[in-house]
């Protein structure tokens, strides 16, 4: 009994491995950082259903006029750049961690999706996006017929 | 300038009877800049609601804790994994320069300012030499 298990779990575990190595070759960014954009900014998650694609940045601070999102075919892209940067300051620092440089990450989805349904809404400094999968790329039911 | 008030920083989960056993805890990216009147502490606290974030300050500590409730349905395919949902907590050791009274928050698109004035004992005062 419990070794029928572990064998289930082994071989679900190893093929999730290969699904997400697999995924990652299409999600994988474009491109490297170099000083000036960011190419890896922001932290991403994506995620499916069968209609729709959803991906969510995490945009602590932005403004909605400060991100621009752009979709062809299966390639999602997002730019970003504050309006207000940190200024000359006579005060001293003791902590800076926020990345604050404009942002151009490109994302290669793994169907495509219909860019003129595309929905983005800004929240709490999380940025969500809705991508309805183009109509081919859908799971279509087939309809049995009796012979 | 002024003398460094920040002496040590203690990270991960603040204690704190309200949150749920099993929450990942995130340390927040925290710019800190200190001028002779105040500290000034900017968060970045994204997916955290004004009402979900909590900051005490007690004893020169101060803490931040905040909650992110995912926004991903439980048995979410997922093709990209960068965060997960969880709770932000990070506290400072400030020593006893706040005034606690007058220390004030904003939190706005995710991201959290705190404004925590000097007490009046430690900011530095010109002295006035007058000429004999």
């Amino acid at each position: 009994m419990n070794s029928t298990r572990d064998t289930g779990f082994f071989h679900l575990g190893r093929l999730r491995g290969e699904m997400d190595h697999f995924l990652s070759s299409f999600l994988a960014p474009v491109g490297r950082d170099n000083g000036d954009v960011s190419e890896s900014y922001p932290s991403l998650n994506v995620w499916e259903d069968e209609a729709n694609i959803y991906a969510e940045a995490e945009l602590p601070g932005f403004k909605l006029d400060e991100i621009e999102i752009y979709v062809v075919k299966n390639e999602l892209r997002l730019k970003g750049q504050r309006k207000e940067t940190p200024g000359e300051t006579k005060a001293i620092y003791h902590r800076r961690e926020r990345e604050l440089l404009p942002f151009a990450r490109t994302v290669h989805l793994p169907v495509d999706v219909d860019g003129e349904k595309v929905k983005a809404q800004l929240r709490d400094g999380l940025l969500t996006i809705t991508l309805p999968k183009a109509p081919e790329a859908r799971p279509r039911k087939v309809e049995l017929t009796k012979p | 300038m002024s003398t460094q008030t920040l002496t040590k920083e203690s990270r991960g989960p603040a204690v704190n009877e309200g949150l749920r056993a099993g929450t990942r805890w995130y340390v927040p990216a925290v710019d800190i800049t200190e001028t002779d009147e105040e500290l000034l502490l900017v968060a970045e606290l994204p997916g955290v609601k004004p009402e979900d974030l909590d900051i005490q300050y007690q004893g020169g500590e101060l803490s931040i804790t905040g909650q992110v409730t995912p926004s991903y349905p439980p048995n979410a395919r997922f093709l990209l994994s960068e965060y997960a949902a969880g709770g932000y907590s990070r506290s400072f050791e400030l020593g006893e320069t706040i005034d606690s009274a007058r220390i004030s928050a904003e939190h706005k698109d995710g991201v959290l300012t705190l404004r925590l004035p000097k007490i009046e004992a430690v900011k530095p005062r010109r002295i006035t030499v007058k000429a004999g």
